[in-house]
Protein backbone atom coordinates (compact mmCIF):
# COMPACT_ATOMS: atom_id res chain seq x y z
CA UNK A 1 0.00 0.00 0.00
CA UNK A 2 1.33 3.21 -1.14
CA UNK A 3 0.32 6.41 0.88
CA UNK A 4 0.83 9.77 -1.00
CA UNK A 5 2.88 12.26 0.69
CA UNK A 6 3.84 15.15 -1.28
CA UNK A 7 5.32 18.43 -0.24
CA UNK A 8 5.37 21.55 -3.13
CA UNK A 9 7.24 25.37 -2.75
CA UNK A 10 7.22 28.68 -4.62
CA UNK A 11 7.79 31.84 -4.04
CA UNK A 12 5.39 34.68 -3.25
CA UNK A 13 7.96 37.96 -2.68
CA UNK A 14 9.52 37.33 0.12
CA UNK A 15 7.73 34.63 1.56
CA UNK A 16 8.05 30.92 0.25
CA UNK A 17 4.84 29.14 0.41
CA UNK A 18 4.81 25.54 1.29
CA UNK A 19 2.00 22.87 0.23
CA UNK A 20 1.99 19.84 2.11
CA UNK A 21 -0.50 17.34 0.95
CA UNK A 22 -1.64 13.54 2.33
CA UNK A 23 -0.59 12.30 5.72
CA UNK A 24 2.43 13.55 7.86
CA UNK A 25 2.89 10.83 10.00
CA UNK A 26 6.12 9.26 11.69
CA UNK A 27 6.50 7.04 7.92
CA UNK A 28 6.58 10.97 5.67
CA UNK A 29 7.81 13.35 8.61
CA UNK A 30 11.59 13.09 7.91
CA UNK A 31 11.05 13.86 4.31
CA UNK A 32 9.38 17.28 5.00
CA UNK A 33 11.75 17.68 7.83
CA UNK A 34 14.29 17.81 4.68
CA UNK A 35 12.42 19.67 2.34
CA UNK A 36 11.77 22.33 4.94
CA UNK A 37 15.60 22.51 6.61
CA UNK A 38 16.32 22.67 3.16
CA UNK A 39 14.93 25.32 1.57
CA UNK A 40 15.98 27.37 5.25
CA UNK A 41 19.50 26.50 4.41
CA UNK A 42 18.94 27.98 0.59
CA UNK A 43 17.86 30.75 2.54
CA UNK A 44 14.24 30.89 2.63
CA UNK A 45 12.89 33.10 5.83
CA UNK A 46 9.21 33.15 5.88
CA UNK A 47 7.40 30.21 5.50
CA UNK A 48 3.74 29.68 4.67
CA UNK A 49 2.57 26.55 5.46
CA UNK A 50 -0.36 25.63 3.13
CA UNK A 51 -2.15 22.39 5.33
CA UNK A 52 -5.20 22.45 2.44
CA UNK A 53 -4.20 18.91 0.98
CA UNK A 54 -2.81 17.49 4.61
CA UNK A 55 -5.13 14.28 5.51
CA UNK A 56 -3.60 13.15 8.74
CA UNK A 57 -0.82 15.20 11.08
CA UNK A 58 0.77 13.84 13.98
CA UNK A 59 3.07 14.56 16.67
CA UNK A 60 5.85 13.69 14.74
CA UNK A 61 4.91 16.35 12.27
CA UNK A 62 4.34 18.56 14.94
CA UNK A 63 7.89 18.54 16.06
CA UNK A 64 9.36 18.74 12.33
CA UNK A 65 7.68 22.41 12.15
CA UNK A 66 8.73 23.26 15.87
CA UNK A 67 12.23 22.37 15.20
CA UNK A 68 12.21 24.28 11.26
CA UNK A 69 10.21 27.12 13.85
CA UNK A 70 13.16 27.57 15.90
CA UNK A 71 16.08 27.15 13.31
CA UNK A 72 13.69 29.73 11.34
CA UNK A 73 13.40 32.13 14.67
CA UNK A 74 17.36 31.97 15.06
CA UNK A 75 17.40 33.63 11.70
CA UNK A 76 14.72 36.15 12.02
CA UNK A 77 12.55 34.38 9.79
CA UNK A 78 8.79 33.89 10.14
CA UNK A 79 6.70 29.84 9.71
CA UNK A 80 2.87 30.61 9.94
CA UNK A 81 -0.06 28.27 8.72
CA UNK A 82 -3.29 28.56 6.56
CA UNK A 83 -6.23 26.33 6.12
CA UNK A 84 -6.64 22.72 7.34
CA UNK A 85 -9.12 20.24 8.24
CA UNK A 86 -10.64 20.44 11.47
CA UNK A 87 -8.74 17.44 12.74
CA UNK A 88 -5.25 18.98 11.27
CA UNK A 89 -6.04 22.16 12.95
CA UNK A 90 -7.44 20.31 16.35
CA UNK A 91 -3.55 18.99 16.81
CA UNK A 92 -2.54 22.73 16.75
CA UNK A 93 -4.71 23.47 19.13
CA UNK A 94 -5.03 20.57 21.40
CA UNK A 95 -1.42 20.80 22.23
CA UNK A 96 -1.18 24.84 22.75
CA UNK A 97 0.56 25.46 19.43
CA UNK A 98 -1.78 27.89 18.06
CA UNK A 99 0.19 29.79 21.33
CA UNK A 100 3.58 29.51 19.06
CA UNK A 101 2.17 29.34 15.35
CA UNK A 102 0.20 31.97 14.08
CA UNK A 103 -2.78 29.36 11.86
CA UNK A 104 -4.91 31.34 9.48
CA UNK A 105 -7.88 30.04 8.07
CA UNK A 106 -6.96 29.99 4.44
CA UNK A 107 -4.11 30.83 2.25
CA UNK A 108 -5.59 34.11 1.37
CA UNK A 109 -5.22 35.31 4.89
CA UNK A 110 -1.74 34.00 5.97
CA UNK A 111 -0.30 36.16 2.72
CA UNK A 112 -1.95 39.44 3.69
CA UNK A 113 0.77 41.70 4.01
CA UNK A 114 -0.66 42.92 7.55
CA UNK A 115 -0.26 39.22 8.75
CA UNK B 1 -22.33 -6.54 13.87
CA UNK B 2 -19.32 -6.74 15.71
CA UNK B 3 -15.67 -6.65 13.62
CA UNK B 4 -12.33 -7.69 14.79
CA UNK B 5 -8.74 -6.71 13.63
CA UNK B 6 -5.69 -8.35 14.60
CA UNK B 7 -2.19 -7.50 12.64
CA UNK B 8 1.52 -8.20 13.35
CA UNK B 9 3.58 -5.71 11.84
CA UNK B 10 7.14 -5.19 11.34
CA UNK B 11 8.02 -2.27 13.98
CA UNK B 12 9.19 -0.16 10.53
CA UNK B 13 7.34 3.75 10.19
CA UNK B 14 6.02 2.44 6.31
CA UNK B 15 3.63 0.21 9.34
CA UNK B 16 1.94 3.18 10.76
CA UNK B 17 0.00 4.80 7.48
CA UNK B 18 -0.88 0.80 6.68
CA UNK B 19 -2.82 0.16 10.07
CA UNK B 20 -4.09 3.40 10.21
CA UNK B 21 -5.92 3.28 6.49
CA UNK B 22 -6.65 -0.54 7.46
CA UNK B 23 -8.54 0.55 10.85
CA UNK B 24 -10.13 3.37 9.10
CA UNK B 25 -11.70 1.69 6.31
CA UNK B 26 -13.15 -0.99 8.73
CA UNK B 27 -14.65 2.14 10.19
CA UNK B 28 -15.77 3.92 7.85
CA UNK B 29 -17.52 0.57 6.47
CA UNK B 30 -19.60 0.65 9.69
CA UNK B 31 -20.51 4.17 9.36
CA UNK B 32 -18.71 5.78 11.91
CA UNK B 33 -18.64 9.55 11.16
CA UNK B 34 -15.09 11.03 9.82
CA UNK B 35 -14.94 13.40 12.74
CA UNK B 36 -14.50 9.79 15.14
CA UNK B 37 -12.65 8.24 12.66
CA UNK B 38 -10.20 11.31 12.76
CA UNK B 39 -9.51 10.84 16.41
CA UNK B 40 -9.13 6.91 16.60
CA UNK B 41 -6.68 7.29 13.18
CA UNK B 42 -4.36 10.37 15.69
CA UNK B 43 -4.70 8.00 18.88
CA UNK B 44 -3.83 5.09 16.70
CA UNK B 45 -0.72 7.01 14.72
CA UNK B 46 0.81 8.14 18.06
CA UNK B 47 0.73 4.92 19.46
CA UNK B 48 2.30 3.22 16.74
CA UNK B 49 4.66 6.48 16.14
CA UNK B 50 5.87 5.60 19.83
CA UNK B 51 6.78 1.42 19.79
CA UNK B 52 8.36 2.48 15.91
CA UNK B 53 10.56 4.81 17.78
CA UNK B 54 11.36 3.40 21.25
CA UNK B 55 10.45 -0.48 21.13
CA UNK B 56 12.83 -2.99 20.66
CA UNK B 57 11.56 -5.52 18.77
CA UNK B 58 11.45 -6.55 15.49
CA UNK B 59 7.23 -6.86 14.90
CA UNK B 60 4.18 -5.24 17.02
CA UNK B 61 0.87 -6.24 16.99
CA UNK B 62 -2.08 -4.01 16.39
CA UNK B 63 -5.78 -5.20 18.23
CA UNK B 64 -9.35 -3.64 17.22
CA UNK B 65 -12.77 -4.84 18.30
CA UNK B 66 -15.73 -2.50 17.11
CA UNK B 67 -19.26 -2.96 17.46
CA UNK B 68 -21.75 -0.07 16.78
CA UNK B 69 -20.63 1.64 20.18
CA UNK B 70 -17.28 1.38 20.70
CA UNK B 71 -14.06 1.43 19.26
CA UNK B 72 -11.49 -0.42 21.24
CA UNK B 73 -8.18 -0.24 20.45
CA UNK B 74 -4.49 -2.27 21.96
CA UNK B 75 -1.08 -1.61 20.54
CA UNK B 76 1.23 -3.95 21.97
CA UNK B 77 4.89 -3.98 21.26
CA UNK B 78 7.25 -7.20 20.70
CA UNK B 79 9.38 -6.64 23.91
CA UNK B 80 12.67 -6.95 24.96
CA UNK B 81 12.89 -2.87 24.88
CA UNK B 82 13.48 -0.93 27.74
CA UNK B 83 11.23 0.65 30.13
CA UNK B 84 8.03 2.47 28.75
CA UNK B 85 9.57 5.83 27.27
CA UNK B 86 6.60 7.89 26.77
CA UNK B 87 7.60 11.49 27.39
CA UNK B 88 4.90 12.42 30.62
CA UNK B 89 2.00 14.62 30.61
CA UNK B 90 2.67 17.78 28.26
CA UNK B 91 5.38 18.85 26.55
CA UNK B 92 7.17 22.02 26.49
CA UNK B 93 5.58 24.75 24.27
CA UNK B 94 9.18 24.62 22.17
CA UNK B 95 9.78 20.77 22.86
CA UNK B 96 10.60 18.82 19.60
CA UNK B 97 9.13 15.61 21.26
CA UNK B 98 6.69 14.27 23.92
CA UNK B 99 3.36 15.45 22.34
CA UNK B 100 1.95 11.81 21.84
CA UNK B 101 0.82 10.77 25.03
CA UNK B 102 -1.04 14.31 25.13
CA UNK B 103 -3.11 13.61 22.07
CA UNK B 104 -3.81 10.32 22.67
CA UNK B 105 -5.23 11.45 26.08
CA UNK B 106 -7.12 14.13 24.54
CA UNK B 107 -8.99 12.13 21.65
CA UNK B 108 -10.07 8.84 22.89
CA UNK B 109 -11.02 7.65 26.12
CA UNK B 110 -10.15 4.79 29.01
CA UNK B 111 -6.70 5.54 28.06
CA UNK B 112 -4.57 3.09 29.84
CA UNK B 113 -0.69 1.52 29.75
CA UNK B 114 0.39 -1.57 30.69
CA UNK B 115 3.84 -3.73 30.87
CA UNK B 116 3.20 -7.07 29.73
CA UNK B 117 3.02 -9.65 32.16
CA UNK B 118 4.87 -12.14 30.21
CA UNK B 119 7.94 -10.16 29.04
CA UNK B 120 8.99 -6.44 29.18
CA UNK B 121 6.81 -5.32 26.53
CA UNK B 122 4.26 -3.06 26.94
CA UNK B 123 0.59 -2.42 25.82
CA UNK B 124 -1.25 1.24 24.76
CA UNK B 125 -5.29 0.70 25.18
CA UNK B 126 -8.00 3.68 24.48
CA UNK B 127 -11.42 3.23 23.72
CA UNK B 128 -13.74 6.00 21.58
CA UNK B 129 -17.18 5.71 21.43
CA UNK B 130 -19.18 5.24 18.15
CA UNK B 131 -21.85 6.99 18.59
CA UNK B 132 -22.28 10.37 16.91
Amino acid sequence: MTVDFSVHQRRYGDRTIVAAAGDIDVDSSPRLREFLVGLVDDGARHLVIDLGGVTFLDSTGLGVMVGVFRRLGTANGSLVFAGGTAAVRGVFHMTQLTRVFALHDTLDQALRPAH
Amino acid sequence: MEVILEMTLPRNAESAPLVRHTLDASLRGMGVTSDVRADIALALGEACANVIQHAAAMEYEVRARMDGLRCVVEVIDGGAGGPMSWDGGQAPAMAEHGRGLQLIRAFTEDVHFAERATSNGAIVHFEKSLAS
